[in-house]
């Protein structure tokens, strides 16, 4: 397959293009994050949705920081406020999964935030 | 369902999490209120805030509320949900939080999509340079931005680059550092796996600059996946057209490629990373000449670290002037730190320059694990100093840090508390550099075997007076005559901890008595009879069945099966294993 070249135009329209996102799951996979499990996690989330036929975007990003809570999870769904969900192994996956994604309730005590300016 | 809006709930002392018995009053509250069905209340984790009492983050309206009591909750639900009264007096705005310049896509974006990038104004600051500004203009812009290299040398990148554009040799490369090698340290492989594209636009950025036609990325063989995400990005730049021959339409043509280190230390030293790769044994060459004006195959090449890269996209976006507005006066922009050991929430950060070490240790990464005393910070990794408590009100800056002894390194930050001995932990940095030394030159090969030989010795209990003066003196013939920096640097660690930490190496040399029992040549433990309860848990803990004996006669330690691993002390809950 032969991709166009950009140009110019194309750079700076995808800059502006600010198409609305999408309900999504990101899991932070870099060297850390898959040392602390993360690809299990990305699994489980995977095949749960899959199997539970909850339609959600899950795609995989790099280390946000927190590195003390890895596996780390940002969820943003069903009209709730993006939240980030740390030391999420395959058991906190599974209560994101039931509780955030088709009941639309937050997961206590896997909440992890850490003030900042982007 | 109606709008709710979400509460998150969190106890911030450290010692003991209230949190479950603040949520369910919480909710009793709400439920007398009769709004309960209006509001989701979530026990949180952590939410970045420490010793505050009872926090409550708003998340819809994005408000924190700090320092609240339980009497305050129907206060506060009618003051937030039914427009009674005010709690603006609990709002709470974090003083000292991060500001993610270089990190600002990390976690946000997928590496391995040029799409998002792009989406993220990734591409954007090439297309501005390549149609609307002249290589000098870049450089201008650079200058303007006062950016300094992050490997921690801190030589200002726009003169480094104009060095080479001013060359008279037309052939001319860029090389990106990715060889970090500092015990603890983890920025560089963390930005290069995160946000790879950022990394790729600052090397074509970089080239366009000092008008080279190839580009090195120089990633040690250790991180697999930092090399697949860059060879990746590079494999989707050059398939836009953002690589290769006339890029965007413009004149300017430009290609990278990976190049993998092996994992030697000394190859994160710019002429030493040259040798290696042009295919010879990675040994550092005498300088000058400079690589900028003499580097790889002999044409000017510019050698620039994975976080100075990653912010140089940012500033021809937003130009010179907005980066030159953060930071101290000599030290501008921000600096990525990886905050390790004894510390609650270790993890990567980005601080604008001039915040203090204090502030990024409390008030960013929580304090000291379990609420231990802070015993001193270490920063520069190997070639860095530490820098004790009493002066941790010390500004992050280049010229702030090497007043104090240490560097700013390329960001490794490692926080000691009591249970570190000053004595072990220089004694590693020492080793470390003895054995990545290449042996090229005299000072450092020799000088550092001498060295360690001496602080083995201390930390056996054989030292003797004279060793503290001899160790100096090899350190300034080492810090004078060596090659490199690696040689220059090495006995910092053992400097800085001599001057700060005297008390403990004397007692080191005098007493033979290590305080956090680190030296185990000098550490013996016993069972105090007295104590004792016979509980048998050390017995049944320690790892060589060195504690024997029955609880009519008591236990003992056979000091020869003994390897002084400390666990008995550890384990004992009656303070009844004795240390010496």
């Amino acid at each position: 397959m032969k991709t166009k070249k950009l140009t110019k135009e194309d750079i700076l329209n995808a800059c502006k293009a600010t198409a609305p996102k999408g309900d999504y799951v990101k899991v932070g996979i870099s060297t850390c994050g898959v040392a602390a499990g993360a690809q299990d996690t990305f699994n489980v989330f995977v095949e749960e949705t899959k199997r539970l036929g909850i339609k959600i975007d899950i795609t995989k990003c790099g280390c946000i920081g927190m590195c003390y809570a890895e596996p780390l999870v940002e969820v943003s769904a069903g009209g709730l406020p993006t939240v980030t969900y740390g030391k999420v192994d395959k058991n906190i996956a599974q209560e994101i999964i039931q509780e955030h994604l088709a009941h639309g309730r937050l997961v206590d005590d896997a909440i992890f935030e850490m003030p900042m300016n982007r | 369902m109606s709008k709710q809006t979400i509460f998150l709930l969190r106890d911030t002392s450290l010692t003991q999490d209230k949190t479950r018995d603040f949520q369910i009053l919480f909710l009793k509250v709400a439920r007398d209120l009769g709004i309960e069905d209006s509001i989701q209340a979530v026990r949180a984790s952590d939410l970045g805030i420490y010793d505050k009492g009872y926090v409550i983050k708003d998340l819809t309206n994005e408000v924190i509320y700090a320092n609240l009591q339980e009497s305050d909750i129907e206060k506060f639900l009618k003051a937030t949900l039914m427009g009674e009264g005010s709690v603006d007096e609990f709002k709470y705005t974090p003083d000292k939080c991060q500001l993610r310049i270089v990190l600002r896509n990390c976690g946000v974006i997928d590496p391995e999509s040029i799409d998002e990038y792009m989406a993220h104004e990734g591409y954007c600051a090439l297309a501005k340079a390549l149609t609307e500004m002249t290589p000098e203009k870049v450089i201008e812009e650079m200058k303007k931005s006062g950016l300094r290299g992050r490997g921690g040398a801190g030589f200002p990148t726009w003169m480094k680059w104009s060095f080479a554009r001013n060359s008279l040799d037309e052939t001319r490369f860029v090389v990106c550092n990715g060889d970090e090698g500092d015990p603890g340290a983890y920025m560089d492989r963390s930005i290069l796996e995160g946000d790879p594209h950022a990394i790729v636009e600052g090397m074509i950025l970089a080239g366009y600059a000092i008008g080279a036609q190839r580009g090195f990325f120089y990633i040690r063989a250790e991180y697999p996946l930092a090399i697949k995400r860059i060879e990746k990005a590079i494999a989707q730049a050059y398939e836009r057209g953002l690589l290769g021959e006339n890029i965007l339409g413009s004149d300017f043509s430009y290609e990278l490629e990976v190049r993998l280190g092996a994992g030697a230390f000394v190859c994160g030293e710019e002429t030493a990373l040259i040798e290696s790769i042009e295919g010879k044994r990675g040994m550092p060459r005498s300088r000058p000449p400079f690589p900028a004006d003499k580097g790889l195959w002999n044409h000017p090449t510019i050698i620039n670290n994975v976080e100075t890269l990653a912010a140089i996209a940012q500033i021809i976006n937003r130009g010179g002037e907005w980066l030159a507005r953060i930071g101290t006066e000599k030290s501008k922009g921000t600096k990525v730190f990886a905050i390790t050991g004894k510390v609650k929430n270790s993890g990567l950060i980005e601080i604008p320059m001039g915040m203090t070490i204090s502030e990024i240790v409390y008030g960013i990464a929580g304090g000291v694990l379990g609420g231990q005393k802070l015993m001193a910070v270490q920063t520069g990794g190997p070639s860095g100093g530490v820098i004790p408590e009493h002066l941790i009100n010390t500004p992050v800056s280049y010229e702030h840090l090497a007043e104090v002894g240490s560097i700013m390194g390329s960001g490794g930050l490692i926080v000691m508390d009591e249970d570190d001995c000053m004595v072990d932990i220089p004694r590693f940095y020492l080793r470390f550099c003895v054995e990545e030394s290449c042996g090229k030159c005299a000072p450092c090969r020799i000088g550092g075997y001498q060295m360690l030989k001496i602080i083995d010795r201390i930390a056996e209990g054989k030292g003797v007076e004279a060793d503290l003066e001899k160790m100096k003196r090899i350190a300034e013939g080492m810090q004078k005559a060596s090659l490199c920096a690696l040689g220059q640097t090495a006995p910092n660690p053992v400097m800085s901890t001599m001057k700060y930490f005297a008390e403990e190496y004397r007692q080191h040399v005098q007493d033979k008595k290590c305080r956090a029992g680190k030296c185990t040549k000098m550490v013996q433990y016993s069972i105090d009879q007295a104590k004792c309860k016979k509980c048998k848990l050390c017995v049944v803990n320690c790892p060589v069945g060195a504690i024997s004996g029955s609880r009519e006669e008591g236990y003992v330690v056979d000091q020869v099966k003994c390897i002084k691993c400390g666990t008995c002390y550890e384990v004992c809950k009656f303070n009844a294993i004795v240390r010496k």
